[in-house]
């Protein structure tokens, strides 16, 4: 039995390795079932975003920014997304080969969620100029953003003491202002590096609110202040709407840098106390039997003078 | 010491004919001119490359980004390790009440003087323009190894410089009363050093009191100066470096190119200056035992920095490994190990090889042996960094020292052999109150 299974492995190695050495060579295929797969939510502009930075942080190292052909010279060549090479494949391929990967490609199945995938896949896409949506999936607007006023504005309504905000959305329907519903706010605190979300985006009820809950332990500067922004997630669709304050919510925070300790890592104001000592001390041992040797040999001159 | 009593016109004669043959080289310059001009050749030489390096900088020589510390480094570290010797044979030896050691001292000193000299100026080229050194005084920081390595270059050249002027007072005084057809900036020179020394018994005691006490400090300063030389390399992680032994590995196989240098300095004056009377095969039979114990030491630090890395075989320090024993570097690498270790070790404990001439012969391809080593510790680690650069050049795999740098260091090396020349023509060599004293005649005589 024993002998079976290493025999076994023996024999499904060589294949494997077999096919792989074969389909390197030949253009990476993918299986039909898989290749005609669509996104079950259509592209919209907020995906693309997210993909943005999906892309940047786990695929741009390879394939460079896209459209300007700056990849890194690996072979088999990495390739630019924007180029005829990715264009022709269909969002199933593309989804497959970002899934599964192969060779220098990783399989990115455990990194990203399937909507993280499909997202970088809407963000490469819109490099595409012909590229035209497949059937059945990504062509209507998102159902979430139903409202179709205009100029949407935002209204929003602190609680102090529970750190809630409850933000009502008005929008211009035929000359008049009423409540925006089924449309997403955003919540967010500004960060060093871009925007924390506080939450998921809330889509509002049929009075157009939507509320969110701060948590009360998030680092502020040293007053415990954070500038909150909030805004429509669709603003593809309705236009930039934006609102931000800066709130005392956080707790204050004070960067202690490791460079104003006494470290050996420190400047040279801030050398350790036991090094200074050690150094000084032995220069100075040093010096003093070399300066008493001066004054010996002073001494051993004026007895010669006698 | 020896026991004999002689008589009154028996020292004399005895000590105005060792003051005659230990001066005779001082005055008659047999080949020194050939010398001399072979020397400002090299000098020259390092004058235009300096120039070239100064005008165009650093990149001139064929350091870059991945071997940023190339010849002039390893260069230091043999300076370094060349001028240890003054402690090892003065203080050690001398300390531990060795009596063999007084003629063979001032050689040691002169060397450790030279070599400590120059290897500061070496880290000023190392460093392209000259008044970078400046930084080190405005930036430099008290962790930095760097600064200690300075501070510690300087205080050894002093304590060595002092080393060699207080031995020489009383001698001084012999000199100028015997040479007075010298040159008169040498007879200054020689009335300023003797300091007034008419060897009455206080100014014996502070003169013995005072070298006691340099002796004694010298030996933690020297030790210092090549620990903290092996630190510049020994706290960085780099595999090859990242080791713990490297303070006692440089400390020990400096000895050993110590040994190997005087016994080269040895043998050229004993045939130049015709000092066979005074540096005897007795002498070159006792350098060659130490030389073996040395060299012995120094095995003991090399099998533990590679055979403990080498067991283990850690990423990194694998390819290091390999590379030096089997792959590109093994060609210098044994080179090194067995000119400059195996061969000291076992040759010398056979007699013959203690005779001038072979031991000659080992102690100059163990000098050579010695300085591939520190370019081997130096150099190959560096061309495999942990982090690979992307897009690296190919060329920056590898690392070959250019003209102007070759140049350079051809320099430094003819300017502490210059600095040694002048030290030999102004001053015996041979410490002549010291070695008149063991050979019994008494301190009226020499201080007549």
């Amino acid at each position: 039995m024993k002998f079976n299974i290493f025999n076994k492995s023996i024999l499904t190695g060589f294949v494997l390795s077999l096919a792989f050495s074969l389909s390197a060579q030949d253009n990476w295929t993918v299986p039909a079932n898989e290749s005609g797969k669509v996104c079950p939510t259509p592209f919209s502009s907020t995906m693309k975003m997210d993909g943005k930075d999906i892309f940047n942080k786990n695929c741009k190292s390879c394939h460079g920014d896209i459209g300007k052909n700056n990849f890194v010279p690996l072979t088999p060549e990495p390739g630019d997304p924007a180029s005829e090479k990715f264009s022709k494949n269909s969002d199933g391929d593309l989804f497959f080969k970002i899934t599964n990967g192969k060779g220098a490609m990783p399989k990115f199945k455990d990194q990203l969620s399937e909507s993280e995938r499909w997202a970088v896949i809407s963000y490469i896409r819109s490099f595409h100029k012909d590229y035209t949506p497949a059937e059945g999936g990504n062509e209507t607007a998102l159902e979430a953003a139903s409202f179709t006023g205009k100029d949407l504005k935002l209204f929003v309504n602190k609680d102090q003491v529970n750190l809630e905000i409850t933000t009502e959305v008005q929008g211009n329907v035929d000359g008049e202002m009423v409540p925006a519903n089924g449309v997403r706010v955003g919540f967010f605190i500004k960060r060093n590096f871009g925007l924390l979300p506080v939450c998921e985006p809330v889509t509002t009820d049929d009075k157009g609110i939507a509320k969110a809950k701060f948590p009360n332990d998030l680092p502020g500067d040293s007053l415990g202040n954070y500038n909150i922004i909030i805004k429509l997630i669709d603003d593809d669709m309705f236009g930039k709407v934006e609102y931000s304050e800066t709130l005392a919510w956080g707790k204050s925070f004070v960067y202690d840098n490791p460079l104003n300790h006494r470290a050996m890592w420190g400047n040279r104001g801030n050398a350790p106390i036991w090094l200074l000592l050690a150094y000084f001390g032995m220069l100075l041992s040093a010096f003093v039997v070399i300066g008493y040797v001066m004054l010996q040999l002073k001494k051993l001159k004026s007895l010669g003078k006698k | 010491m020896s026991s004999e009593k002689l008589t009154k016109e028996e020292a004399k004669t005895r000590f105005e004919k060792m003051v005659s043959d230990i001066t005779r080289p001082m005055t008659h310059h047999y080949g020194l001119n050939v010398w001399i001009f072979v020397l400002l050749m090299i000098l020259s030489l390092f004058g235009y490359a300096y120039f070239i390096q100064v005008r165009d900088g650093l990149g001139v020589t064929g350091m870059h980004d991945y071997a940023a510390w190339g010849m002039y480094i390893a260069n230091f570290v043999f300076f370094v390790a060349a001028a240890l010797v003054g402690m090892l044979i003065s203080a050690v030896l001398g300390l531990s009440g060795q009596k063999w050691i007084t003629p063979v001292s001032r050689i040691a000193e002169m060397i450790a003087v030279a070599f400590a000299m120059i290897a500061g100026l070496v880290i000023v080229f190392d460093m392209g323009r000259p008044d970078r050194v400046l930084n080190v005084f405005i930036h430099g920081r008290v962790q930095s190894p760097i600064v200690w390595d300075l501070t510690v270059v300087t205080t050894y050249t002093i304590i060595s410089t002092l080393l060699l002027v207080l031995p020489l007072i009383p001698d001084m005084a012999i000199i100028k009363k015997r040479l007075t057809n010298a040159p008169k900036w040498q007879m200054m020179i020689w009335n300023m050093l003797s300091l007034g020394w008419i060897g009455t018994p206080e100014q014996y005691k502070i003169l013995h009191r005072s070298i006691r006490a340099l002796l004694i400090l010298i030996v933690p300063v020297a030790l210092m100066i090549h620990t903290v030389t092996s630190w510049l390399f020994a706290m960085t992680p780099r595999a090859g470096w990242n080791s713990t032994v490297f303070g006692p590995y440089f400390v020990t196989g400096a000895f050993v190119t110590g040994v190997a240098g005087v016994i080269v300095a040895m043998y050229f004056f004993r045939q130049n200056y015709k000092l066979k009377d005074y540096l005897t095969d007795f002498h070159f039979d006792k350098m060659g035992k130490l030389f073996v114990l040395v060299a012995m030491v120094y095995m003991y630090f090399n099998v533990n920095e590679f055979f403990v890395p080498g067991y283990k075989m850690m990423e990194g320090e694998d390819h290091h490994i390999l590379t030096l024993f089997v792959g590109s570097w093994a060609g210098l690498f044994w080179f090194a190990q067995i000119f400059g270790n195996i061969i000291p070790m076992f040759l010398p404990i056979f007699k013959f090889f203690r005779k001038p001439m072979p031991l000659m012969i080992i102690s100059v391809l163990a000098v050579l042996g010695a300085w591939i080593k520190r370019y081997i510790i130096v150099i190959p680690g560096q061309l495999h960094p942990f982090l690979p650069v992307q897009n690296v050049p190919d060329k920056f795999h590898f690392y070959v020292p250019t003209g102007p740098e070759i140049a350079i260091t051809l320099g430094t090396i003819g300017m502490a052999i210059t600095i040694i020349t002048i030290l030999a023509k102004i001053f015996p060599v041979i410490p002549i109150w010291e070695v008149a004293e063991e050979k019994g005649i008494d301190k009226e005589t020499i201080n007549e």
